[in-house]
């Protein structure tokens, strides 16, 4: 149950991030300067020992029992920001060969959509789990019982 | 009460199932993450088959010679989780299958549930002969 709501944590953090990137689908000025970057959720296993078990396969082949999943970093997606032909718009570039371009954010509406979709379903798996799990440990409870 | 004592044993190995199925599902997205297994009623099926109570003697004239049947303790055996780590399912290294994972976990909690009506079943057999 502790596993699947790692997984639901996960889950619910990538669809936090993935809000935000499609709020900010057309931002074109952030505090860092330059358009808004599309962010994205790095997820890795939480008893993840690379180094140990590139070292010492045999052993890693043998891990135990996993303990789930965290977020270790939310990373930026580095892909460049998208030009678009709009002099008149506020944060157009004045000068060089982009004069007149406005630098838009590198989010991508369907990328997000589909990611959203991955990331609830993802969700729901780990509902499921949870439900699955409860019901098993209510029948435990229930041995001997008359 | 051996029945009663195997069923617990099962029960305790899909528990870690559970576990392990909940630990897949969780990490469905995770690169390069490898879904594991767990291992543990063909182990408890081979302890008890080799319990047989009529083995086919072996002329044993030295004492360095090996018997056909070996018994295994059932008891020794125990839930094993290993990796499965030779296949690949999506491009980003990650093998797990959710629909797979979904009805291992049903099919899991419904043995479990029947185990659990089993060792009820027996506890009610027992108060019956108490009484």
């Amino acid at each position: 149950m502790n596993i699947a709501s790692s997984g639901l944590t996960a889950q619910r953090l990538r669809m936090d991030v993935i809000s935000n990137n499609i709020a900010n689908a057309t931002t074109t000025r952030t505090t860092d300067g330059g358009p808004f970057r599309r962010k994205r959720v790095v997820l890795r296993p939480r008893n993840d020992d690379l180094e140990f078990r590139t070292r010492l396969l045999p052993q890693a082949l043998w891990r135990g029992i996993g303990e789930g999943v965290r977020a270790i970093k939310i990373e930026e997606d580095r892909s460049p920001s998208r030009l678009v032909y709009d002099p008149t718009h506020p944060d157009a570039i004045q000068t060089g060969p982009q004069k007149g371009y406005v630098k838009f954010p590198n989010v991508n509406i369907v990328t997000e959509m589909v990611d959203m979709i991955s990331a609830s379903r993802a969700y729901e798996a780990n509902v499921t789990i949870i439900q699955n799990s409860s019901q098993m440990f209510m029948r435990g409870l229930e041995i001997g019982r008359r | 009460m051996q029945t009663q004592d195997i069923l617990q044993r099962a029960m305790s190995a899909s528990l870690v199932r559970q576990e392990v199925i909940a630990d897949n599902i969780a990490n469905a997205d995770t690169p390069h993450f490898k879904r594991s297994e767990v291992a543990f009623e063909s182990e408890l099926l081979r302890a008890l088959s080799s319990e047989d109570p009529h083995p086919f003697p072996a002329a044993m004239t030295h004492p360095r010679h090996i018997s056909f049947s070996r018994p295994m303790d059932y008891r020794e055996v125990k839930p094993i989780v290993y990796l499965d780590y030779s296949t690949t399912y999506r491009n980003d290294g990650n093998n797990v299958d959710i629909e797979k994972e979904m009805v291992d976990a049903r099919e899991n909690a419904l043995r479990y549930m029947a185990m659990t009506q089993r060792v009820s079943d027996n506890f009610r057999l027992l108060d019956i002969v108490m009484r």
